[in-house]
């Protein structure tokens, strides 16, 4: 599964899941390949992120985490959780580790250049 | 002036007041003696109303198995509770509102509000709780708190967000040395002036501490755990950016283990996205479709 940003949507991709608006109006269909008028449609009707079939190649490269990413996520959870008492709470510590792997997931698959923080400060 | 709990209560005509609508609909529902026909004509009194429950409750993220097309059929499918919390989502969002600024924005706490009402949700059934609506309203409301200080007093707000980021301390404890009030204690105000249940306004109150609660432990320790979720996983903006210590009698009391953090959060991430389309996308499609126009 990959979900992205609109933005970084090209065409071509491939719908993994239909896309509503919020009235529940079906946008475009489940396996609907891409063209640059759909994403302009997705805009337009404020979608910010639909699901992307992943290719074969694409899902093997996104399925290790580069140790830039881990770096800056374990930089980020320390930072996030410094009142969490991590070290002396199991359960925190299973919370971190948790929510790392989701972030990490986020910046490799769907914003590469864009950190927690940023998307902290939009 | 020195701030207190008591001048905010003397003040309580200047709390946020729902519509007279929703004000008539909590009051019937708390009626056992109320008709699923009075209720539906009292909603069907207020045309905007009718229009956001029905575009609520047939949105994806609520999924109902098949189309509900009319008032009536809300009320006697989902019942009166489900009902009066749709149309509390459906209006508190438009309500409590603010200036969007660099040190505070509402939409960000709407979001992780949403955030966390989703999280809410799923910890409810994850814990096999009987009201997961429930659960998603005290999570949606769990901040309205902080909305209430911005609008009544939004300079000392604001000082509270910078003394917390100052001193790197929690945002209550800059709360206190600001306002000598913290927004768990407006959040139960605000509630019980609008005759919400008890057991939903104790969970907002006791949201950041769940052991206090005592009708609500439960209710209060899943909505403790879904704030803590939403701000590890960086979805909207509580105010400020640290992710609290949780409670351990509240982790253990929801039965939560490492082997099914994975699931809840990415589930967590799929609902949040649909909920935050639902519950906000009617303001940003007027927006896109603003500025389709315009170009």
């Amino acid at each position: 599964m990959a979900r992205m940003a609109v933005e970084k949507l090209t065409a071509g991709m491939q719908l993994r899941k239909a896309v509503f608006n919020m009235n529940g109006v079906l946008l475009l269909r489940e396996g609907e390949r891409l063209t640059a008028k759909h994403v302009t449609v997705l805009k337009t009707w404020g979608v910010h992120e639909v699901d992307i079939c992943q290719e074969e190649g694409a899902a093997e490269a996104t399925s290790t985490v580069s140790p830039a990413i881990l770096r800056q996520i374990e930089q980020e959870t320390g930072r996030r959780f410094r009142h969490a008492a991590l070290a002396s709470t199991p359960h925190m510590g299973m919370i971190a580790r948790a929510a790392g792997r989701r972030l990490a997931a986020r910046l490799q698959a769907q914003e590469p250049a864009e950190s927690p923080a940023k998307r902290e400060a939009r | 002036m020195r701030l207190s709990l008591d001048t905010l209560v003397r003040q309580i005509g200047s709390l946020p007041t729902l519509p007279t609508v929703l004000q008539r609909v909590i009051e019937l529902v708390n009626n056992p003696k109320t008709s699923a026909i009075q209720l539906a004509r009292i909603i069907l009194d207020d045309q905007a109303l009718t229009a956001r429950l029905l575009r609520l409750v047939n949105s994806p993220f609520y999924g109902f198995p098949r189309r509900i097309s009319t008032v009536t059929e809300a009320v006697t499918i989902l019942g009166f509770h489900a009902v009066r919390n749709l149309l509390v989502t459906a209006s508190v969002v438009d309500l409590l509102q603010g200036e969007e600024t660099a040190e505070f924005s509402p939409t960000r706490l709407w979001e992780h509000s949403i955030a966390t009402a989703v999280g809410a949700g799923l910890l409810a059934r994850f814990s096999r709780s009987e009201d997961r609506e429930e659960a998603f309203v005290a999570g949606l409301l769990h901040d309205v708190g902080k909305l209430v200080v911005y609008q009544v007093y939004p300079a000392e707000w604001l000082r509270s967000l910078s003394t917390a980021r100052r001193d790197d301390v929690p945002l209550s404890v800059a709360e206190l040395r600001v306002l000598g009030f913290t927004h768990d204690q407006v959040g139960r105000l605000l509630t019980e002036h609008w005759k919400l249940p008890v057991r939903l306004s104790e969970a907002i109150a006791c949201h950041h501490r769940p052991d206090n609660a005592q009708t609500a432990r439960k209710e209060a320790a899943v909505v403790h755990i879904a704030d803590i979720f939403s701000r590890a996983l960086v979805l909207g903006s509580g105010g400020d950016d640290s992710v609290p210590p949780a409670s351990e009698a509240a982790w253990s009391r929801l039965g939560l283990a490492e082997d099914v953090l994975d699931s809840l959060m990415i589930e967590m991430e799929e609902q949040y996205e649909q909920a935050r389309g639902a519950i906000l996308g009617a303001t940003q499609a007027a927006r896109a479709e603003a500025t389709a126009n315009a170009a």
